[in-house]
Protein backbone atom coordinates (compact mmCIF):
# COMPACT_ATOMS: atom_id res chain seq x y z
CA UNK A 1 0.00 0.00 0.00
CA UNK A 2 1.17 3.58 -0.16
CA UNK A 3 2.55 5.88 2.18
CA UNK A 4 1.29 9.77 2.36
CA UNK A 5 2.19 12.61 4.16
CA UNK A 6 1.63 15.88 5.25
CA UNK A 7 3.78 18.73 6.57
CA UNK A 8 5.52 21.47 6.36
CA UNK A 9 8.58 21.88 3.03
CA UNK A 10 11.37 20.48 4.98
CA UNK A 11 9.52 17.42 6.01
CA UNK A 12 8.32 16.97 2.67
CA UNK A 13 11.05 17.31 0.74
CA UNK A 14 12.85 14.64 2.98
CA UNK A 15 10.17 11.95 2.53
CA UNK A 16 9.84 12.75 -0.72
CA UNK A 17 13.72 11.80 -1.38
CA UNK A 18 13.05 8.50 0.33
CA UNK A 19 10.53 8.02 -1.81
CA UNK A 20 6.83 8.70 -0.67
CA UNK A 21 4.33 9.69 -3.29
CA UNK A 22 1.67 11.20 -2.29
CA UNK A 23 3.36 14.51 -0.07
CA UNK A 24 1.81 17.55 0.49
CA UNK A 25 3.13 20.58 1.18
CA UNK A 26 0.65 22.39 3.82
CA UNK A 27 0.86 24.67 6.76
CA UNK A 28 -2.67 26.23 7.30
CA UNK A 29 -5.50 24.38 8.66
CA UNK A 30 -7.62 24.45 5.23
CA UNK A 31 -4.71 23.41 3.08
CA UNK A 32 -4.30 20.47 6.06
CA UNK A 33 -7.75 19.73 5.63
CA UNK A 34 -7.72 19.96 2.14
CA UNK A 35 -4.91 17.12 1.97
CA UNK A 36 -6.81 14.71 4.28
CA UNK A 37 -9.35 14.72 2.06
CA UNK A 38 -7.39 13.72 -0.60
CA UNK A 39 -5.81 10.95 1.41
CA UNK A 40 -8.83 9.68 2.47
CA UNK A 41 -10.31 9.17 -0.97
CA UNK A 42 -7.29 7.08 -1.95
CA UNK A 43 -8.35 3.86 -0.55
CA UNK A 44 -4.43 2.32 -1.81
CA UNK A 45 -2.90 4.37 1.03
CA UNK A 46 -1.80 2.71 4.12
CA UNK A 47 -0.34 4.71 6.21
CA UNK A 48 -0.93 8.96 6.58
CA UNK A 49 2.33 10.86 8.18
CA UNK A 50 1.55 13.97 9.71
CA UNK A 51 3.52 16.21 11.26
CA UNK A 52 2.75 16.82 14.94
CA UNK A 53 2.36 20.81 14.99
CA UNK A 54 -0.16 20.42 12.15
CA UNK A 55 -1.94 17.24 13.44
CA UNK A 56 -2.41 19.85 16.31
CA UNK A 57 -4.34 21.90 14.39
CA UNK A 58 -6.53 19.25 13.00
CA UNK A 59 -6.87 16.93 16.04
CA UNK A 60 -10.92 16.31 15.73
CA UNK A 61 -10.87 15.40 12.54
CA UNK A 62 -7.41 12.98 13.21
CA UNK A 63 -9.52 11.51 16.24
CA UNK A 64 -13.02 11.14 14.02
CA UNK A 65 -10.68 9.34 11.63
CA UNK A 66 -9.11 7.27 13.61
CA UNK A 67 -12.41 6.20 15.22
CA UNK A 68 -14.33 5.41 12.32
CA UNK A 69 -11.36 4.09 9.70
CA UNK A 70 -8.74 1.35 10.17
CA UNK A 71 -6.97 2.33 7.20
CA UNK A 72 -5.39 4.84 6.68
CA UNK A 73 -3.31 4.15 10.08
CA UNK A 74 -2.10 8.03 10.94
CA UNK A 75 1.03 8.72 12.39
CA UNK A 76 2.31 11.38 13.86
CA UNK A 77 5.73 12.31 13.42
CA UNK A 78 8.10 15.61 14.65
CA UNK A 79 9.19 18.04 12.24
CA UNK A 80 12.85 19.32 11.68
CA UNK A 81 12.05 21.91 15.22
CA UNK A 82 11.59 18.46 17.19
CA UNK A 83 9.03 17.47 19.06
CA UNK A 84 6.11 19.86 20.46
CA UNK A 85 5.27 19.88 24.08
CA UNK A 86 1.67 19.61 24.21
CA UNK A 87 -0.86 19.89 27.16
CA UNK A 88 -2.17 16.27 26.44
CA UNK A 89 0.00 13.86 24.79
CA UNK A 90 -2.74 11.32 22.59
CA UNK A 91 -1.17 8.22 23.72
CA UNK A 92 -0.81 8.63 27.54
CA UNK A 93 -4.20 9.70 27.23
CA UNK A 94 -4.89 6.79 26.03
CA UNK A 95 -3.59 4.59 28.21
CA UNK A 96 -4.97 6.68 31.21
CA UNK A 97 -8.15 5.62 29.57
CA UNK A 98 -7.74 1.97 28.95
CA UNK A 99 -5.39 0.98 31.87
CA UNK A 100 -7.04 3.50 34.58
CA UNK A 101 -3.95 4.62 35.79
CA UNK A 102 -1.36 7.70 34.24
CA UNK A 103 2.06 6.61 33.45
CA UNK A 104 5.08 9.06 33.68
CA UNK B 1 -24.36 -2.78 47.68
CA UNK B 2 -27.49 -4.17 47.23
CA UNK B 3 -29.36 -4.63 44.18
CA UNK B 4 -32.34 -5.12 42.71
CA UNK B 5 -34.62 -8.65 42.27
CA UNK B 6 -34.85 -9.28 38.57
CA UNK B 7 -38.43 -8.17 37.94
CA UNK B 8 -41.11 -10.64 36.50
CA UNK B 9 -39.29 -13.59 38.16
CA UNK B 10 -41.91 -16.53 39.87
CA UNK B 11 -40.93 -17.80 42.99
CA UNK B 12 -40.85 -21.29 42.14
CA UNK B 13 -38.22 -24.38 42.07
CA UNK B 14 -37.72 -24.61 38.55
CA UNK B 15 -36.71 -20.48 38.36
CA UNK B 16 -34.19 -20.99 41.17
CA UNK B 17 -33.07 -23.92 39.60
CA UNK B 18 -32.18 -21.46 36.36
CA UNK B 19 -31.07 -18.75 38.24
CA UNK B 20 -28.60 -20.73 39.79
CA UNK B 21 -27.42 -22.30 36.63
CA UNK B 22 -27.22 -18.63 35.12
CA UNK B 23 -25.31 -17.59 38.13
CA UNK B 24 -22.70 -20.08 37.54
CA UNK B 25 -22.56 -18.93 34.09
CA UNK B 26 -22.03 -15.37 35.02
CA UNK B 27 -19.62 -15.91 37.62
CA UNK B 28 -17.78 -18.36 35.12
CA UNK B 29 -17.67 -15.91 32.51
CA UNK B 30 -16.28 -13.23 35.12
CA UNK B 31 -13.34 -15.07 35.62
CA UNK B 32 -12.52 -16.04 32.11
CA UNK B 33 -12.74 -12.01 31.07
CA UNK B 34 -10.77 -11.04 34.07
CA UNK B 35 -7.98 -13.35 33.25
CA UNK B 36 -8.31 -12.13 29.51
CA UNK B 37 -7.86 -8.29 30.43
CA UNK B 38 -5.35 -9.09 32.53
CA UNK B 39 -3.22 -10.90 30.08
CA UNK B 40 -4.35 -7.85 27.32
CA UNK B 41 -2.99 -5.80 30.09
CA UNK B 42 0.26 -7.63 30.35
CA UNK B 43 0.49 -7.42 26.31
CA UNK B 44 0.00 -4.17 26.45
CA UNK B 45 2.60 -2.79 28.80
CA UNK B 46 5.37 -4.82 26.72
CA UNK B 47 4.15 -2.74 23.59
CA UNK B 48 3.95 0.43 25.53
CA UNK B 49 7.68 -0.18 26.34
CA UNK B 50 8.58 -1.01 22.39
CA UNK B 51 7.04 1.89 21.43
CA UNK B 52 8.54 4.32 23.99
CA UNK B 53 11.75 3.05 22.40
CA UNK B 54 10.98 3.13 18.75
CA UNK B 55 9.24 6.70 19.34
CA UNK B 56 12.57 7.77 20.74
CA UNK B 57 14.58 6.24 17.81
CA UNK B 58 12.17 7.81 15.59
CA UNK B 59 12.84 11.76 16.82
CA UNK B 60 16.82 10.49 16.60
CA UNK B 61 16.74 9.44 13.44
CA UNK B 62 14.29 12.37 11.83
CA UNK B 63 17.03 15.03 13.84
CA UNK B 64 20.10 13.42 12.39
CA UNK B 65 17.87 12.93 8.71
CA UNK B 66 17.00 17.05 8.78
CA UNK B 67 20.89 17.77 9.82
CA UNK B 68 22.00 16.07 6.67
CA UNK B 69 19.14 17.42 5.09
CA UNK B 70 20.38 20.80 5.67
CA UNK B 71 23.89 20.25 4.86
CA UNK B 72 22.74 18.85 1.56
CA UNK B 73 20.74 21.97 1.14
CA UNK B 74 23.95 24.11 2.06
CA UNK B 75 26.05 22.43 -0.36
CA UNK B 76 23.72 22.14 -3.69
CA UNK B 77 21.12 25.03 -2.69
CA UNK B 78 17.39 24.36 -1.90
CA UNK B 79 16.08 25.03 -5.39
CA UNK B 80 18.16 22.21 -6.64
CA UNK B 81 17.20 19.93 -3.23
CA UNK B 82 13.28 20.72 -3.90
CA UNK B 83 13.87 19.71 -8.01
CA UNK B 84 15.61 16.63 -7.42
CA UNK B 85 12.90 15.95 -4.33
CA UNK B 86 10.64 16.15 -7.19
CA UNK B 87 11.66 14.28 -9.75
CA UNK B 88 11.93 11.05 -7.02
CA UNK B 89 10.37 8.16 -7.84
CA UNK B 90 7.28 7.00 -5.94
CA UNK B 91 8.39 4.17 -5.00
CA UNK B 92 8.20 3.63 -1.21
CA UNK B 93 5.18 1.75 0.07
CA UNK B 94 4.42 -0.40 2.85
CA UNK B 95 2.80 -4.16 3.33
CA UNK B 96 0.43 -4.16 5.60
CA UNK B 97 -0.75 -7.37 7.21
CA UNK B 98 -2.65 -8.65 10.17
CA UNK B 99 -1.39 -10.45 13.33
CA UNK B 100 -3.46 -10.92 15.87
CA UNK B 101 -3.02 -10.77 20.27
CA UNK B 102 -5.16 -12.78 22.21
CA UNK B 103 -7.66 -12.94 19.27
CA UNK B 104 -7.32 -8.74 18.84
CA UNK B 105 -6.35 -8.06 15.25
CA UNK B 106 -2.81 -5.60 15.26
CA UNK B 107 -1.40 -4.36 11.94
CA UNK B 108 2.14 -5.51 10.64
CA UNK B 109 3.82 -2.72 8.62
CA UNK B 110 6.70 -3.19 6.76
CA UNK B 111 8.73 -0.56 4.72
CA UNK B 112 9.24 -1.28 1.44
CA UNK B 113 11.61 1.49 0.20
CA UNK B 114 11.69 0.05 -3.26
CA UNK B 115 12.64 -3.03 -4.82
CA UNK B 116 15.48 -2.41 -7.55
CA UNK B 117 18.76 -0.76 -7.11
CA UNK B 118 18.37 1.26 -9.76
CA UNK B 119 15.36 2.75 -8.90
CA UNK B 120 16.65 4.37 -6.00
CA UNK B 121 19.63 5.93 -7.88
CA UNK B 122 17.26 8.61 -9.60
CA UNK B 123 19.73 11.72 -9.52
CA UNK B 124 22.66 11.90 -11.45
CA UNK B 125 25.89 12.11 -9.08
CA UNK B 126 27.92 14.36 -11.02
CA UNK B 127 25.89 17.36 -10.21
CA UNK B 128 24.83 16.47 -6.90
CA UNK B 129 26.54 15.93 -3.57
CA UNK B 130 27.52 12.91 -1.05
CA UNK B 131 25.86 14.88 1.45
CA UNK B 132 23.18 14.42 -0.76
CA UNK B 133 23.20 10.86 -0.81
CA UNK B 134 23.72 10.86 3.16
CA UNK B 135 20.50 12.63 3.23
CA UNK B 136 18.27 10.24 1.64
CA UNK B 137 19.98 7.55 3.11
CA UNK B 138 18.77 8.79 6.73
CA UNK B 139 15.34 9.53 5.56
CA UNK B 140 15.12 6.10 4.22
CA UNK B 141 16.21 4.53 8.08
CA UNK B 142 14.04 7.28 9.85
CA UNK B 143 11.21 5.92 7.64
CA UNK B 144 11.91 2.40 8.52
CA UNK B 145 11.45 3.36 12.10
CA UNK B 146 8.14 5.82 11.32
CA UNK B 147 6.47 2.37 10.11
CA UNK B 148 7.73 0.26 12.73
CA UNK B 149 6.38 3.36 14.96
CA UNK B 150 3.16 3.28 13.31
CA UNK B 151 2.48 -0.81 13.58
CA UNK B 152 3.41 -0.27 17.36
CA UNK B 153 0.81 2.12 17.63
CA UNK B 154 -1.74 0.92 15.86
CA UNK B 155 -1.43 -1.90 18.07
CA UNK B 156 -1.49 -0.08 20.85
CA UNK B 157 -4.86 1.57 20.33
CA UNK B 158 -7.12 -1.92 18.95
CA UNK B 159 -5.24 -3.53 22.65
CA UNK B 160 -6.02 -0.46 24.56
CA UNK B 161 -10.02 -0.57 23.00
CA UNK B 162 -10.28 -4.24 23.21
CA UNK B 163 -9.20 -3.63 27.24
CA UNK B 164 -11.48 -1.19 27.59
CA UNK B 165 -14.50 -3.16 26.20
CA UNK B 166 -13.39 -5.94 28.09
CA UNK B 167 -13.58 -4.46 31.12
CA UNK B 168 -17.19 -2.98 30.67
CA UNK B 169 -18.17 -6.05 30.32
CA UNK B 170 -15.99 -7.70 33.43
CA UNK B 171 -17.43 -4.65 35.38
CA UNK B 172 -20.97 -4.50 34.32
CA UNK B 173 -21.10 -8.80 35.37
CA UNK B 174 -19.31 -8.00 38.37
CA UNK B 175 -21.52 -5.53 39.71
CA UNK B 176 -24.28 -5.55 37.93
CA UNK B 177 -25.61 -9.37 36.33
CA UNK B 178 -23.98 -11.00 39.67
CA UNK B 179 -25.05 -9.37 42.08
CA UNK B 180 -28.53 -9.22 40.91
CA UNK B 181 -29.00 -12.86 40.12
CA UNK B 182 -27.91 -13.42 43.69
CA UNK B 183 -30.32 -11.07 44.75
CA UNK B 184 -32.93 -12.90 43.09
CA UNK B 185 -31.84 -16.07 44.04
CA UNK B 186 -32.19 -15.12 47.97
CA UNK B 187 -35.30 -13.62 47.17
CA UNK B 188 -36.69 -17.24 45.71
CA UNK B 189 -35.34 -19.12 48.39
CA UNK B 190 -36.79 -16.60 51.23
CA UNK B 191 -40.31 -16.52 49.15
CA UNK B 192 -40.35 -20.64 49.03
CA UNK B 193 -39.34 -21.04 52.62
CA UNK B 194 -42.11 -18.73 53.44
CA UNK B 195 -44.49 -20.11 51.27
CA UNK B 196 -43.34 -24.18 53.18
CA UNK B 197 -43.65 -22.26 56.65
CA UNK B 198 -46.98 -20.85 55.63
CA UNK B 199 -48.47 -24.37 54.30
CA UNK B 200 -46.92 -26.40 56.97
CA UNK B 201 -49.07 -24.02 59.73
CA UNK B 202 -51.92 -24.24 57.12
CA UNK B 203 -51.36 -28.33 57.68
CA UNK B 204 -51.08 -28.41 61.25
CA UNK B 205 -54.18 -26.50 61.77
CA UNK B 206 -56.06 -28.53 59.81
CA UNK B 207 -54.99 -31.76 61.59
CA UNK B 208 -55.55 -30.09 64.84
CA UNK B 209 -59.41 -28.97 63.52
CA UNK B 210 -59.64 -32.21 62.34
CA UNK B 211 -58.66 -33.85 65.42
CA UNK B 212 -61.20 -31.90 67.42
CA UNK B 213 -63.82 -32.69 65.74
CA UNK B 214 -63.04 -36.61 65.39
CA UNK B 215 -63.01 -36.29 69.30
CA UNK B 216 -66.65 -34.40 69.20
CA UNK B 217 -67.52 -37.47 67.11
CA UNK B 218 -66.93 -40.06 69.95
CA UNK B 219 -65.66 -43.08 67.99
CA UNK B 220 -67.55 -42.38 64.70
CA UNK B 221 -65.03 -42.49 62.03
CA UNK B 222 -63.69 -39.33 60.17
CA UNK B 223 -64.71 -40.11 56.35
CA UNK B 224 -60.75 -40.21 54.84
CA UNK B 225 -61.16 -37.87 51.70
CA UNK B 226 -57.92 -38.03 50.01
CA UNK B 227 -57.01 -34.60 51.08
CA UNK B 228 -57.06 -35.21 54.87
CA UNK B 229 -55.37 -38.09 54.19
CA UNK B 230 -52.58 -36.18 52.94
CA UNK B 231 -52.52 -34.17 55.56
CA UNK B 232 -52.02 -36.51 58.01
CA UNK B 233 -49.41 -37.84 56.40
CA UNK B 234 -47.44 -34.96 55.79
CA UNK B 235 -47.27 -33.48 59.01
CA UNK B 236 -45.18 -36.17 61.09
CA UNK B 237 -43.22 -36.08 58.10
CA UNK B 238 -42.54 -32.46 58.55
CA UNK B 239 -42.50 -32.32 62.03
CA UNK B 240 -39.03 -34.99 62.18
CA UNK B 241 -37.09 -32.60 59.86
Amino acid sequence: MKIASIGEEDTIVGLRLAGIGDAYIASEVSEVKAAIEKVLQDPDIGLLIITERLAEKVRNILNEIMERRTIPTIIEIPDRQGPIEREVDPISELIKRAVGVKLK
Amino acid sequence: MSSEVIEGVQATRMELLALKIRRNLAQKGHDLLREKMDALIMHFFEILEDFDKVRKSVQEGLQEAFLALTEAKMVLGPMKIREIALSAPHIAEVSVQTKSIMGVRVPLLRFLSGEKEEEKLFYSFVDTSVKLDEAIERFRKAMDQIVKLAEVQGALIRLAREISETRRRVNALNYIMIPRLVTTINYIQLQLSEQERQSFTRLKKIKAKLEKKGKKLGEEEIELTPEISMVTELVPKKEKE
